[in-house]
């Protein structure tokens, strides 16, 4: 299994699935722990985002959650029906701002594009599709 | 998350397990600030047994630092695990919240 697709509402109570299902791809492939906890982290940010913020008229909608893998990569898609969000880079920390005053939001999109090596973005017939990227160090590789 | 405290020589240790996310953040938020209300007032937070922590999981201990503050009162993070730590540095909150390496340490500086 190289490849493992879900799909999940757009509730909160939902994203339990997704830790639980990064969990056993990482471990039904020989993942690193510290790469499977990066992926589920930025889906953590993610998918609650999504929720969140997505469905501002608080529709149901629906969430597509995508993994696979190869010899060097780890890649997730995510695909859901919400409102455009682009996932932009970061803005780099204020320094000016004493660091008890910093505001908190950012620190996501910091975890996103930090911990990731690909994040790119698409809106495809009305859907947004993020797709994530992390490459497995040399010295973890697994056989395909 | 799973969360015990414990009193030592007036500081309240407060020891949250396991993972730091959406779900766990406003519980610990909650009894954070239970705890600055029932007068705790130096708090430090070993950190040790969490293994997993997200931004809603940093906003809590944020929101739950500067309740402190603002009741005159001060926390202390200790004992990061390195995965997390690689997390707190690249949120940019290693300049935000005070962090000792080690429990003793911690138990120096809260002072």
């Amino acid at each position: 299994m190289d490849r493992v697709e879900i799909r999940i509402a757009n509730r909160p109570d939902e994203l339990e699935k997704i830790v639980r299902l990064v969990d056993a791809f990482g471990a039904a492939h020989a993942i690193p722990d510290p790469i499977s906890n990066r992926l589920n982290l930025v889906l953590d940010e993610v998918l609650n985002n999504i929720v969140s913020y997505g469905y501002p008229d608080r529709g149901v909608g629906e969430i597509r959650i995508r993994l696979d893998r190869d010899a060097t990569s780890l890649r997730a898609e995510i695909e859901d029906d919400g409102i455009p969000f682009d996932w932009p880079p970061p803005k780099p920390l204020d320094r000016s701002v004493p660091a008890g005053d910093l505001p908190i939001g950012g620190a996501g999109l910091r975890f996103i594009h930090g911990l990731m090596d690909e994040v790119a973005y698409e809106r495809i017939a009305g859907r947004n599709r993020l797709r994530l990227t992390k490459r497995i160090p040399p010295g973890h590789l697994v056989e395909s | 998350m799973d969360m015990t405290v414990k009193q030592s020589d007036g500081v309240t240790i407060v020891e949250p397990r396991g993972r730091l996310d959406t779900s766990a953040a406003p519980q610990f938020q909650e009894q954070f600030e239970e705890l600055v209300r029932t007068g705790s007032r130096r708090l430090l937070v070993d950190m040790h047994r969490v293994r997993y922590i997200s931004s809603f999981g940093f906003r809590a201990l944020l929101l739950a630092s500067r309740y402190a503050e603002r009741n005159n009162g001060k926390m202390v993070l200790c004992a990061i695990p390195p995965e997390v730590m690689e997390v707190v540095e690249l949120g940019g909150f290693s300049e935000v919240f005070t962090i000792c390496y080690t429990r003793e340490d911690a138990l120096r500086t809260i002072w």
